[in-house]
């Protein structure tokens, strides 16, 4: 029943993008954030389902909805280069090349796809949509988390998802990447929660997110995960400077955090204990090597190069097992080297950039109010996911790059409603004039 | 059965989202036409306004009943 309820989800994918093309794009990001393979158990495990929603995606687009594209815009341009260097890096000069080009065959279409998302994702009910679908998409892996961490504790390492971190080469477990993509959602269900259009205005839909919200955290503490809590933290604090009421929202954390405290296990504080203790040598060690190893390699030593550093526990036979990078900056700087951080920087700076231009521009009307806290929302979403990536290796989990890709969308976004506002009346919907405001014609 | 009710819940909410919004798509207006001030709906001439400059600008019913 479960695989044939998982089935259906993804067919009605197909059923309802032969009405609304970019469904497609939706399924694609579906597939991508719920893994349907790896939770089902039989009927669609053996299917290529990511392939198939990919080529549903660029086919309708292609042939059914191509109106209004986005102009070519500086991240886009950078998305195709680190697609094109990462691709150099795997089969020029991998030092692990057969883990690299299984990694690499997931960035890739992760990048690729970042930079397709903007073409389809335009209006304001397509980006709700995107946020949505990737919402419940994603909860998937928080959500059981969560409840049961509220139910039985949780503990450290111990699986409680419902689907275990070796399903795939980036599916998530109950770790602190869980975590802190789980909390990285938060700010994004506020803002569903003030500005759905697609749920109905009703207080179960409110109630709802908050639900899920409380579940975000349930997992993050789940996990018993020292990058949570400090994740926890950063966002409180991004929450607390966004609000109105201050003095509220700071008292409520307080309490949240006293009553918390209270209630949680002896070895969950023991553990968070250990935060401030210099216990932090094998991440240390792996900075420090990464960092000389891109001294010596400066084009990096492709993907999974961190299987060479020795770094890890020992092994039975006496031999080292190796670590991973534990941080985004260094994961990027040790396999694809200078140029691929800069760029990997550069798409940071610029998705922030825009989201700011976004939210300056949009501030002129007041009817643009939604893309204001959307851009926000972003930025704060961008933060936490950051913040974790300090100690945990995010760099190129598809979470971020979707970030990006919803900078352009609502940057062009804003762009079209603005330019079609000043245009004058007279002006607007010329017979034959292809036009920002003639947006809703018939698709092709 | 936790696994299962959120794979019901999160599956169920992902099919009703695209079935709402590709309904959605089709009669609402893809890019709102912005004002610099909120609009006052008690004023004639500019509710007229704002019709003339929705209709020439293919928005709103427009695409409704394609």
């Amino acid at each position: 029943m479960r695989s044939l309820f998982i089935t259906l989800c993804y067919a009605s994918f197909f059923i309802v993008g032969a009405v609304a093309p970019f469904v497609f794009t939706l399924g694609y990001l579906w597939v991508d954030s719920f893994l349907p393979q790896a939770i089902a158990f039989s009927l669609i495990n053996d299917l290529p389902v990511s392939m198939i929603a990919a080529i549903a995606a660029f086919g309708g687009y292609a042939l059914l909805d191509r109106r209004d594209p986005p102009r070519i815009c500086f991240m886009t341009v950078l998305l195709v280069l680190f697609a094109a260097w990462v691709t150099l890096s795997t089969f020029a000069w991998a030092v692990v090349p057969i883990a690299a080009a299984t990694k690499w065959n997931v960035v890739v279409k992760t990048l690729v796809f970042t930079a397709f998302i903007p073409l389809v994702i335009r209006s304001r009910i397509q980006i709700e949509a995107f946020l949505q679908v990737w919402l419940f998409g994603f909860a998937i892996n928080f959500l059981p988390l969560g409840v049961k961490a509220l139910i039985s504790g949780g503990s450290y390492g111990r699986e409680l998802g419902v689907q275990s971190s070796g399903a795939g080469a980036f599916s998530l477990g109950s770790d602190a990447r869980t975590a802190t993509l789980a909390l990285m959602f938060v700010p994004i269900m506020l803002f569903l929660r003030q500005h759905t259009k697609i749920l109905p205005a009703h207080w179960l839909t409110s109630a709802m997110y908050l639900t899920i919200i409380v579940i975000a955290f349930c997992a993050a503490y789940g996990t018993y995960e020292r990058t949570a809590v400090v994740v926890a933290a950063v966002l409180a604090t991004l929450l607390w400077l966004k609000s109105r009421r201050k003095m509220l929202l700071g008292a409520a954390f307080v309490v949240a955090t006293l009553v918390g405290a209270s209630f949680v296990p002896a070895d969950w504080m023991e553990r968070m204990a250990t935060i401030a203790e210099p216990g932090h040598e094998n991440r240390l060690d792996v900075w420090r090597w990464t960092l000389d190893y891109a001294l010596e390699h400066p084009l990096g030593g492709g993907f999974e190069v961190h299987q060479i550093d020795r770094l890890g526990p020992v092994n039975p036979d006496g031999s080292r097992s190796w670590l991973y990078a534990h941080n985004d900056f260094f994961e990027v700087l040790g396999e694809q080297g200078w140029l691929g951080l800069t760029i990997f920087v550069a798409l940071i700076a610029t998705s922030v950039f825009y989201l700011r231009g976004a939210a300056r521009r949009a501030r002129r009307f007041p009817n643009l109010a939604w893309c204001r806290d959307l851009a926000t929302a972003l930025q704060m979403a961008l933060v936490v996911q950051l913040t974790g990536g300090m100690f945990v290796a995010l760099g190129f989990q598809p979470p971020l790059y979707m970030i990006f890709a919803l900078a352009i969308s609502l940057r062009e976004y804003v762009y079209r409603v603005v330019k079609a506002s000043e245009r004058p009346i007279a002006s607007m919907g010329r017979p034959g004039e292809r036009g920002l405001a003639t947006s809703p014609q018939p698709s092709r | 059965m936790i696994d299962i009710f959120f794979i019901l819940f999160t599956g169920g909410m992902a099919v009703y989202v695209i079935v709402r919004a590709a309904m959605l798509d089709r009669v609402e207006a893809w890019y709102e036409v912005a004002r610099e001030e909120p609009i006052s709906s008690t004023d004639p001439q500019r509710a007229f306004a704002d019709r003339k400059l929705n209709r020439s600008a293919g928005l709103g019913p427009a695409r409704r009943g394609r």
